[in-house]
């Protein structure tokens, strides 16, 4: 809202506010501590210092000067001036009919005035209005108006209105021309203004082109009315279009106000037509007044204890109280109960639309106090701490290994483009179908939920590529939505943690370049990084509380002979490997990258807390065995096999070298099997007798040989 | 060498250990004089064999003789050897060198992302009072996320949060606020209304906005919720001056202004003194000298009649921030999307 400070001085002596310091005027600082917050000062000689202000969209008796100046009077407690109104309208109705059909206008006004040949604006409405001369003079009035008093007026010119004004709702689409020159479809069950034969105004939005006031019209019919505020603003949306009308509207006009801004409308017109000497005066010919289901007046009671202890303010001197407050335009009847003082407070008829409650009351006390004289108090302190949500608690748990191999957490949106997913089912035939489209997104990039994150991490990793970061190393905790072929329902349950119906979070990493960004010598080989990415995803179970293991994976997009689930226990818990070179050249990325995901809600409810091992101080014995492994075989498998024999003694096995042969067509990988007792040294006849046992079993039950 | 042990004979042998000590050039050959000397069949002890034959009234000064002979042998072998071991160390330190000034190796130590550094550091601030870290949906409910929430379908307030709509029938949630819905909700249906209520609920919220460097379709907020008997507004202000004061510093002035939620009353809206004019009015806070850094207000009763809580005897607050523009402001972020962008470089700093 334009607030010209000129137009409000004119109604009340305001707090300080010099032209060459508007910014830091008083006047300035009082309207943002009583809620008006001035977001733009503009000054020019011509119109003064004109303040735009971000107003309560609950407030409609905020966008016009006598709001305005009610709010600051209440702070400041000066008395408003009220401008010249016109004793009287007219005796005589409207020379046509008003039929009202619909409920959705509580009430009607309808002046019909003559107006002179010429009808120059007087300079105290010329110079707040915008672009003066542009209309005819009585639309720039009915505009000044409504800057002064909030009510929006429209002005037909009479002799193109067909015999009567009714007031109905739309009972189909209607196409109308409005006063912009556009076209526009009006939904059915807008309030409609109509004459005899045609639609002549969309109630609270805007007139039709048809019966516009021009320079030549002698004679209008003005509308002043109450529309419902709900149905203007469908009405608005559905044609997209915003006027000052619309925006008054939707916010609730003053019921009360309507006798007023015709009032002042009509001073205004005469006065302008008066100052041609000898000229012909506009004159009010009629009026008629049409009303029913007028929102009704009510009241609300409040204490003084209640406003006190609300406020903490307990001097709070109830004189103060009741002055503010009928500055704000409350009648208000106080009564002793007990030791209190109750107070009942009749609501303003330009705050029916919002103020219902004592709340209200109280915000309007601190209000017109300020906020800044409260003495705030600190609730108590509380030192039984809740436990940490999952996520937080995977977090710190996993913290020093995701941070300690080098990632750096990124945050990536919620959505995708229909090209991304587009991408993705080349590679999963139906996964569009799980995808969650969005109808109404602004931006084509944003017209999917994501299913995967693994499209934003290689776009990442690519662009900051390009920047030339050598060693891009991501990580995110996000989350992911996907579609079930049934959907579920809404009704409230008790849910398990991270237990939604459409979402599921994860913890994502990837990586491409190189390992480390500071080592300047030769880049790790695939072989090389691969073993560097498990080994932070091994670090990451580990962290966990978890044996880390990994097993077969088929995810589609994933380099199918490059990648492997990752298991805590012996759960899956995600997958992980190198990004499918599809994906890779689509999101422009040179290097092969790696990319992990974890299902959060499984590694939730599987990790554990750490314990302390047994620790034994006796000598271990190691033994290394060289075993036949087939090149497309998981090495890891008969690792896991070794060390689920459940030997006695034996308390670790681990790979320690792989080595193909070119002609061989399979590897040698050689494991080193370590024994160790707690209670007593072990024997190499022993170990001997373990080793033989343990190859015996693998040959004979996996089928697996040692080399010879 | 004669087979008779006589003081001429030591003093001989003395001398000659003593020119061949000095002859000696080579660390190995100190050990080799010394098994020559000391050894099982060296010369000193031969002698030593042949004390038997000496006459008794002889024996002790020979034997003397020979011993002190045996400590001289040890002990200048032994500084011998300590000399050459010495030279050699000496020669080993002048000789390598390591550039540490060459880049180290490994890995590097990664960071969390200034939003996260942000809530954590407000969730350290809110630790003390006891509120519970919770999460929620974001494909929420028209429900949830609006008229349980007092914003009944085309109300105007609508207009302050433009919704994405899936075909789901739902909305991304366009607030953290949601979640206070869902737990009032929750603590009314399952937890026979349990109270106080005290959560903050943290991530990504969505508006359906067209981006540009200060427009972002998705970002962060940070909302706590406190339900529980006798707390007011004076409440709310206290707390929230602590947690601003505990994260812009001591010195910064923060103050309140009317504001308008659907789902508060009253509403208020608190503002810090600008980080750049502290004050003054500057370009940066539109001359006002004051930035507004969140909402906040007493929880509408219509939302606390909606979860079945009385308004009459129960009341509630709720402070939300923006986190995204938080961590901006604190790393001096140009824009909102600066701090989406996720430059590592950039990312690297905050280490």
């Amino acid at each position: 809202m334009k607030l010209h400070v000129r137009l409000l001085e004119k109604w009340m002596e305001i707090p300080e506010c010099a032209p060459e310091a508007a910014a830091r005027s008083q006047l300035r600082h009082t309207l943002d501590d009583i809620g008006l917050e001035v977001k733009s000062v503009e000054v020019t000689p011509e119109k003064g210092v004109v303040f735009t202000i971000e107003t309560l969209a609950n407030r409609g008796d905020h966008l016009y000067v006598l709001g305005v100046a009610r709010e600051l009077a209440a702070r400041t407690l000066a008395q408003i001036k009220l401008p010249t109104l016109a004793a009287k309208l007219s005796d005589r109705k409207a020379s046509i009919p008003v039929r009202r059909i619909t409920e959705k206008c509580p009430r009607y006004a309808l002046l019909e005035m003559s107006l002179p040949a010429e009808m120059p604006l007087r300079n105290d409405v010329a110079a707040f209005v915008d672009e003066p001369g542009k209309h005819p003079s009585i639309v720039d009035i009915l505009n000044y108006v409504q800057m002064e008093f909030g009510q929006p007026m429209h002005a037909f010119d009479a002799d193109k209105i067909d015999g009567e004004i009714i007031i109905d709702l739309a009972t189909k689409t209607e196409e109308i021309e409005a006063l912009d020159g556009k076209t526009y479809k009006v939904p059915e069950g807008s309030i409609l203004i109509r004459d005899r034969k045609k639609v002549v105004a969309v109630a609270g939005v805007i007139g039709c082109a048809n019966s516009m006031v021009t320079a030549s019209t002698r004679k209008v019919y003005v509308e002043a009315a109450v529309f419902d505020p709900t149905s203007v603003r469908i009405t608005a949306r559905a044609m997209g279009i915003g006027t000052d009308a619309s925006h008054a509207f939707e916010r609730g006009v003053d019921p009360e106000g309507i006798h007023i801004a015709l009032k002042r409308l009509v001073t205004l017109a005469e006065g302008s037509a008066g100052s041609i000497p000898g000229a012909e005066s506009a004159h009010a010919l009629g009026v008629t007044y049409l009303e029913a289901n007028v929102p009704e007046k009510r009241k609300v009671n409040v204490t003084l204890n209640h406003l006190r202890r609300e406020l903490n303010m307990p001097r709070l001197e109830e004189v103060e109280i009741v002055a503010r407050l009928k500055h704000l335009g409350y009648s208000v009847e106080a009564t002793t109960v007990g030791k209190d003082r109750d107070f009942s407070l009749s609501i303003p008829s330009w705050r029916l639309w919002d103020c219902r409650s004592r709340e209200d009351i109280v915000e309007d006390v601190a209000r017109s106090v300020s906020l800044n004289r409260m003495r705030t108090e600190l609730p108590a302190l509380d030192y039984d701490a809740p436990a940490k949500n999952p996520i937080e608690t995977v977090f710190q748990r996993v913290r020093a290994a995701v941070l300690g191999n080098g990632f750096f957490e990124v945050i990536t949106k919620g959505f995708y483009s229909a090209a991304d997913v587009a991408l993705l089912e080349s590679l999963h035939r139906g996964v569009s179908a799980q995808h969650i489209a969005l109808k109404n997104s602004l931006e084509q990039s944003n017209s999917h939920m994501k299913a995967t994150n693994i499209l934003h991490a290689t776009k990442l990793l690519a662009i900051n590529r390009k920047r030339g970061v050598r060693a891009p190393k991501v990580f995110e905790f996000c989350r992911i939505f996907s579609k079930p072929a049934e959907l579920p329902s809404d009704e409230p349950k008790e849910r398990d943690a991270l237990d939604y119906n459409y979402e599921r979070d994860v913890l994502c990493l990837a990586s491409a370049g190189r390992w480390s960004d500071v080592e300047w010598r030769k880049g790790e080989s695939l072989e090389e990084y691969a073993r560097l990415f498990k080994g932070a995803i091994a670090a990451i179970v580990k962290s966990l509380g978890c044996e880390f293991s990994v097993g077969k994976s088929e995810n589609k997009f994933l380099h199918p002979g490059m990648q492997a689930s990752i298991k805590m226990g012996r759960s899956v818990v995600g997958y992980f490997g190198v990004i499918h070179p599809t994906i890779r050249e689509a999101c422009d990325l040179k290097d092969d990258a790696f990319y992990a995901e974890f299902d959060l809600r499984l590694v939730y409810k599987l990790m554990s807390q750490v314990e302390a091992p047994a620790v034994s101080d006796l000598p271990p014995i190691s033994r290394d065995l060289t075993l036949k492994i087939d090149l497309k075989e998981q090495a890891g498998r008969v690792l896991r096999i070794l060390n689920e024999l459940n030997l006695d003694s034996v308390t670790e096995a681990s790979i320690i070298d792989d080595f193909r042969k070119q002609e061989e067509g399979f590897r040698r990988v050689t494991y080193r099997v370590t024994f160790q007792r707690a209670d007593r040294t072990l024997k190499h006849e022993e170990v001997d007798a373990a080793m033989a046992t343990l190859l015996d079993t693998l040959k004979s039950k996996h089928s697996i040989e040692m080399m010879m | 060498m004669s087979t008779e042990l006589s003081q001429a004979h030591i003093a001989e042998l003395a001398e000659r250990f003593q020119r061949q000590l000095g002859e000696i050039q080579r660390p190995e050959d100190v050990e080799l004089l010394r098994r020559d000397l000391l050894g099982k069949e060296g010369t000193v002890k031969e002698l030593f064999k042949k004390l038997r034959d000496v006459p008794a009234e002889e024996k002790p000064a020979m034997a003397e003789l020979l011993n002190q002979l045996k400590e001289r042998v040890e002990s200048e072998l032994d500084a011998k050897d300590q000399s050459f071991k010495t030279k050699a160390l000496q020669k080993q330190l002048d000789e390598q060198y390591l550039d540490f000034s060459l880049p180290e190796a490994g890995s590097g130590l990664g960071a969390i992302h200034p939003v996260t550094i942000v809530e954590e550091r407000i969730t350290e601030i809110l630790r003390p009072f006891g509120f519970e870290n919770v999460m929620g949906p974001e494909i929420e409910t028209d429900y949830y996320c609006f008229d349980s929430l007092n914003i009944p379908k085309h109300h105007p307030a609508r207009d302050m949060q433009d919704t994405f709509y899936t075909e789901t029938g739902h909305v991304l949630r366009t607030h953290t606020t949601s979640v206070q819905a869902r737990m009032l909700q929750h603590r009314s249906l399952f937890e026979n209304g349990k109270l106080p209520l005290k959560i903050a609920s943290l991530g990504r919220v969505y508006r359906n906005e067209t981006e540009d460097a200060s427009h972002q379709s998705m970002f962060h907020q940070y909302e706590l919720v406190w339900v529980e008997e006798g707390l007011t507004l004076s409440h709310l202000m206290g707390l929230i001056t602590h947690i601003l004061k505990e994260l812009y510093g001591k010195r910064r002035k923060v103050r309140f202004v009317p504001k308008f939620y659907p789902y508060t009353e009253p509403s208020i809206g608190p503002q810090i003194d600008c980080s750049v004019c502290r004050g003054d009015g500057c370009g940066a806070c539109g001359g006002a000298g004051w930035v507004t850094v969140g909402g906040a207000g007493m929880i509408h009763r219509n939302v606390l009649l909606e979860f079945k809580f009385d308004p009459e005897k129960v009341s509630g607050f709720a402070f939300g921030l923006g986190t995204s523009r938080l961590a901006g402001q604190l790393y001096n972020f140009p824009h909102l999307r600066s701090v989406y962008e996720n430059d590592l470089r950039v990312l690297k700093e905050i280490v």
